[in-house]
């Protein structure tokens, strides 16, 4: 009897990692195939438009940006230069410092000649105590808003700035990131095209600055990270943006803008309850509820993405920190899919029920689990002798190949769209990297991703039970903090 | 013979008022963005300068701030599709510059500025 | 994943499953005549099987074995039968050598002598059929469980193997790597492909625009627009030579650039520039773009029509107004507002899709700049069935600065929409339009949050003490926040007596909280 129970385990684990690879495999042919029209639909339209004719027009909306800052005395005055200077019309800048231990707000106070308002406000969503809000005497910086709070974390700055933001769209960015000058007009364009389908969010991609020649705000020389880690992020973005990200929003099924820059309509936002704090997957969460908020009232909408290289970071190249956030992130798709466990294979949130959260379940979340099982699975069968091990080193191969060219695809993608990087040593050494990263790095991001899994398990940083439960209606975020606080 | 520096993204136009300008008897020299342009301030001596406000790398004002620093009494004009009331213009007007023109413009009327303001 | 994805994976799941099939009659229990044998010896005895010794007829048997072996007619000898195990095994062990070795061993199915293969078939047709139980094993303590369950005859009744079917499985195996190699193979290839040509292509380009800009400034500068008109097929041989026109390229290039420099100049080099395009015979290429079935090369015909003013074109423009596609609707509207004579926004009216911002964006900007030269046609747009171009007729009253249309809006705005009445309210109160207050001030009172609000707004800029008086009201209701934000503020605009008035009887947090943010004098602008 035992003898029967462990073959057939086997070999229902087998049935279930066959059809696991074939459908990794057939995944990604699709999501090449669906990112590549919607390129080429984009650079078509973009070959049109004179991004110029929204700085100045009146119809266009007004942009506030928000930018939470934590200690970062060292560059918040250049940085916040540099976002007063984006070429657009209507916007106003608020930096929310959130309780830093150094002197970021000093140094603000300083540079930009701020005083302390007495700005009257209504505390939609709750926040930590706001401290105070500052102004310029100086006419030139009349479009800055500084908010002093006491630390509550990036969502809860966040959410202090939403309450204070009076314009109609919401731009949620990293003070640290670089924008290109017309980051703006090129991020509002899908809201301004807003025709039948209410669009309630537009992300853009991230690139990575490490490396690069930084001058005025733009990047105007790069080059690849000169480390393993950094190189590997490099084109772990490009897939993830020019691919994952365009194919997605081809058939309007994003789950997640970055946090990093990313645009929402203001209205709906504070509608659902702005971003939930007791997660550290805010911005996934924050667009899955504003999706969610949409489909239960049946209103058609729309979350678009701009390609176009706009926004630069620094990404960490050092192994601890790289893991941390990996870390962070494996937990933040863990609980945003518990808190939304209600929409899972549930056809009344169409594709977001029935495609993004099941993909997302499986192939981000469930990703590093699968694979140690799936390596554990064939060094069984190696170990017992069984002849359908060959099947699986055969499929561990293809999945091999199948990351090569996937990788290589996006780097032609950025080739052809972009052309960035245009130093021909650069693209070897790109190349290189993607022959050996499976080896050498994705190991370790799974092993991180596994951590991740565990520490959510333990029940680290999150709020366990509640998450767990999830929420019922997309609403239950906000009363959910009216209950808590009174 | 006077030497102007235009510092202009767009190809066309450049080579446009540089036919023009050479016509009239000026030698002309041409960037094509902010770096090149603070270098050839620096470098070239030139008795007028012609700049757009917007493009890559350094943008105009700043290309008007070194110009002031380094050769105050060297005239300049901005040329720009941005409107008149734009802020950045109005910050060019303050730092002191000759003349603004803004696109779409005639290049007959930029070189009778010119002249104007060379005589 | 798409629709097509889920149907090639269902088509591999039944490949998969297809070859698992039911075996158990098939079942030998015995792979050879050894494990025939133990098995028989664990056993001890089967019911209906018996064994016994033969030897050849000419043996000479001595005599003291003649009780147990007998013959029939001087033929074979053979030994009594035996029926169990230990007995054949005692048997055995009595047998003098020379007799040992030429005995045979047989069989006996229900006492017929038979073949060894047949006595394990009858066993395994007992054992299958429950007819006997396999005895255990004496040495059981000594071995695990698994083992024990292993070495049982009894095997799972379905295999879910891949065994059987392996030479299949490989070859399908095999085959999706193939075609998957060959669909990504070529993708790349594809991609490569594209990528050359698209380099060689910047590369041509470029060279083009160089080789452009001198002969179209030498044409711009150096001659009249008459000359451009009448300027003989000779004369457009030096400056662009006849190879370079008859290719495509060549000619995109020149079209762009004529286009871009059409943008960047005034005055009558934009006539130059529109007289060397016809003169050149490119229209002939915006015709056929216009044409097309691409969308994207029809937004590029439409905007060479715009801007080099192809007048005849216009009947084709006509036929995009309401196209499907956002991008051709829009320029085709963009171009015939440009072209007509007057600017007659009729055709708006009838406007199937909503307009989106972006739309109104690009038509404001063009009536803008047309608007002081040509006559503005738009009382229409308020007629419209469309929602959206209504919106923005009251907008463009407002952008455009029309006073003379308020009276018309205004008097649509009682029997509009809140959504209608938001705009004319907004339009009332930038043009500065007084005598409206009852509208206003019955609109402040609206359960429409965004109604109300814009109402406050307007009462702040053009009420009276009526607005004043009812702006009090409102504020006693003790509203929310926000609202009552709007409402200090514009009775502070209003009248600030009465706004001190009211804050200093009101001591709640919020009136102080509101009334300190707008006394605030960095607050004070927007």
């Amino acid at each position: 009897m035992y003898s029967f129970l462990f073959y057939l385990i086997l070999e229902i684990l087998g049935v279930i990692f066959l059809v696991l690879s074939f459908s990794v495999i057939l995944v990604y042919l699709t999501v090449m195939i669906l990112s590549a029209l919607e390129m080429r639909d984009h650079l078509k339209k973009n070959r049109f438009i004179d991004f110029n004719d929204i700085i100045t027009s009146p119809i266009a909306p007004g942009v506030s940006i928000l930018a939470p800052a934590f200690n970062e005395g060292k560059s918040i005055v250049q940085n916040v230069k540099s976002l007063l200077s984006l070429h657009y019309g209507k916007t106003e800048v608020i930096i929310i410092n959130d309780g830093s231990r150094d002197d970021t707000l000093e140094r603000l106070i300083h540079a930009f000649e701020l005083e302390k308002t007495r700005f009257a406000y209504e505390e939609k969503i709750n926040t930590k105590t706001v401290r105070g809000i500052y102004k310029s005497k100086n006419r030139s910086y009349v479009k800055l808003i500084v908010i002093d709070k006491e630390n509550g974390g990036k969502a809860d700055a966040l959410n202090a700035g939403i309450n204070i933001s009076s314009l109609e769209i919401l731009a949620c960015i990293d003070v640290d990131c670089i924008l290109s000058q017309d980051a703006i007009s090129k991020m509002v364009r899908p809201f301004m095209e807003e025709t039948n389908r209410k669009v309630i969010a537009v992300g853009g991609v991230i690139g990575i600055a490490n490396n690069c020649d930084v001058t005025d705000g733009t990047v105007t020389t790069y080059r690849v990270p000169s480390s393993l880690f950094g190189r590997f992020q490099v084109i772990e973005y490009f897939r993830a943006f020019l691919m994952g990200r365009m194919a997605w929003t081809r058939i309007n099924g994003l789950m997640l803008i970055s946090g990093a820059f990313g645009f929402f309509k203001r209205e709906l936002v504070v509608e659902v309850g702005g971003y939930f704090t007791k997660t550290v997957g805010e911005d996934m969460e924050l667009v899955v509820r504003m999706r969610r908020y949409m489909e239960e009232r049946n209103i058609p909408y729309k979350v678009g993405f701009i390609p176009d290289p706009l926004c630069w970071t620094e990404v960490p190249e050092d192994e601890k920190t790289l893991s941390k956030q990996r870390n962070r992130w494996i937990r933040g798709s863990i609980e945003t899919l518990q808190l939304h466990q209600e929409i899972r294979l549930n056809p009344s949130y169409g594709i977001l029920g029935m495609l993004s959260y099941p993909y997302w379940s499986l192939f981000e979340k469930m990703a590093p689990v699968l694979e140690t099982l799936g390596v554990l699975y064939t060094l069984v069968l190696i170990i017992i002798g069984d002849f359908s091990a060959f099947y699986f080193i055969a499929i561990f191969l293809v999945m091999y190949l199948l990351t090569i060219l996937v990788s290589s695809f996006s780097i032609l993608y950025e080739q052809i769209a972009f052309n960035n990087y245009k130093d021909r040593k650069d693209l070897n050494r790109l190349i290189m990297t993607i022959l050996i990263e499976p080896f050498l790095v994705h190991p370790k991001v799974v092993w991180w991703g596994l951590r991740g899994h565990w520490d959510f398990i333990k029940g680290k940083g999150g709020w366990g039970q509640m998450i767990r439960h999830g929420f019922k209606k997309s609403e239950d975020k906000k009363n959910l903090e009216s209950t808590l606080t009174s | 013979m006077k030497k102007i520096l235009l510092i202009e993204d767009d190809l066309l136009i450049s080579s446009l008022v540089e036919f023009r300008l050479n016509k009239d008897g000026y030698i002309t020299l041409t960037v094509k963005d902010g770096n090149e342009g603070i270098h050839a301030i620096n470098t070239e001596n030139p008795d007028l300068i012609i700049t757009d406000v917007m493009m890559p790398f350094k943008n105009g004002i700043e290309i008007i701030h070194h110009a002031r620093k380094e050769k105050p009494n060297t005239p300049i004009i901005v040329l720009s599709s941005l409107g008149e009331e734009e802020s950045i213009v109005l910050e060019a007007f303050n730092l002191g510059v000759s003349d603004f023109i803004s696109k779409p413009f005639n290049p007959n009327e930029l070189a009778m500025r010119v002249k104007r303001i060379l005589r | 994943m798409s629709f097509v994805g889920k149907r090639i994976l269902g088509v591999l799941l039944i490949l998969i499953f297809g070859s698992t099939t039911a075996f158990c009659q098939e079942k030998t229990y015995f792979s050879d005549s050894t494990s025939f044998f133990e098995f028989l010896s664990n056993q001890e005895q089967v019911p209906g099987l018996k064994f016994r010794f033969t030897l050849p007829a000419n043996f000479q048997l001595p005599a003291k074995d003649t009780a147990i072996w007998n013959r029939a007619d001087l033929g074979m000898w053979y030994s009594n039968s035996i029926d169990s195990i230990s007995q054949l095994k005692k048997f055995r062990s009595g047998l003098d050598s020379i007799l040992a070795s030429s005995a045979n061993f047989q069989y006996l199915i229900y006492d017929e002598p038979s073949t060894e293969a047949a006595a394990s078939e009858f066993v395994s047709a007992l054992l299958r059929n429950n007819d006997i139980f396999p005895a255990e094993k004496k040495n059981i303590n000594s071995q695990d469980l698994v083992l024990l369950a292993q070495d049982s005859p009894f095997q799972p009744g379905f295999n879910v193997g891949f065994g059987y079917f392996s030479d299949f499985k490989i070859f399908m195996i095999a085959l999706i790597i193939t075609v998957f190699f060959l669909i990504a193979g070529g993708m790349i290839f594809f991609m490569i492909l594209f990528k050359s040509r698209r380099n060689r292509r910047e590369q041509l380009r470029s060279d083009f625009e160089k080789e452009i800009s001198s002969p179209l400034s030498q044409i711009l500068f150096n001659l009249s627009l008459e000359e451009i008109k009448n300027l003989p097929n000779e004369e457009i041989e030096i400056y662009f030579p006849a190879h370079r026109l008859s290719n495509k390229l060549f000619k995109e290039v020149l079209i762009e650039n004529i286009i871009s420099l059409n943008k960047k100049m005034k005055g009558d080099f934009k006539d130059k520039l529109k007289a060397l395009f016809k003169r050149l015979g490119l229209y002939k290429i915006s015709e056929s773009k216009v044409n097309s079935k691409k969308w994207d090369a029809i937004v590029s015909g439409l905007i060479q029509i715009n801007e080099m003013d192809l007048e005849e074109f216009l009947p084709l423009v006509k036929k995009h107004l309401n196209s499907p596609n956002f991008h051709i609707r829009t320029n085709a509207a963009a171009t015939l507002l440009n072209l007509s004579r007057e600017v007659d926004l009729s055709f708006l009216k009838n406007q199937k899709y909503p307009l989106s911002n972006w739309q109104q964006m690009n038509y404001l900007r063009i009536i803008k700049y047309l608007y002081p030269t040509r006559k503005l046609l738009m009382v229409s747009l308020f007629d419209s069935e469309n929602i959206t171009v209504r919106l923005f007729g009251y907008k463009l009253v407002r952008m455009v600065g029309r006073v003379d249309l308020v009276e018309k809006i205004g008097g649509i705005a009682t029997k509009a929409s809140d959504e209608e009445k938001i705009e004319i309210l907004k339009t009332i109160q930038v043009l500065g339009v007084p005598s409206y207050t009852t509208l206003i001030n019955s609109s402040m009172q609206s359960t429409n949050d965004k109604l109300s609000r814009q109402a406050i707004k307007a009462a702040g800029s053009l009420g009276d003490k009526s607005s004043e008086k009812m702006i009090l009201e409102l504020l006693a209701q003790n509203r929310r926040f926000e609202i009552k934000m709007l409402l200090m503020e514009s009775l502070k605009k209003l009248n600030y007596e009465s706004f001190k008035t009211y804050v200093l009887n009101e001591e709640d947090q919020d009136t102080q909280a509101i009334y300190h943010h707008l006394e605030d004098p960095l607050l004070s602008y927007v």
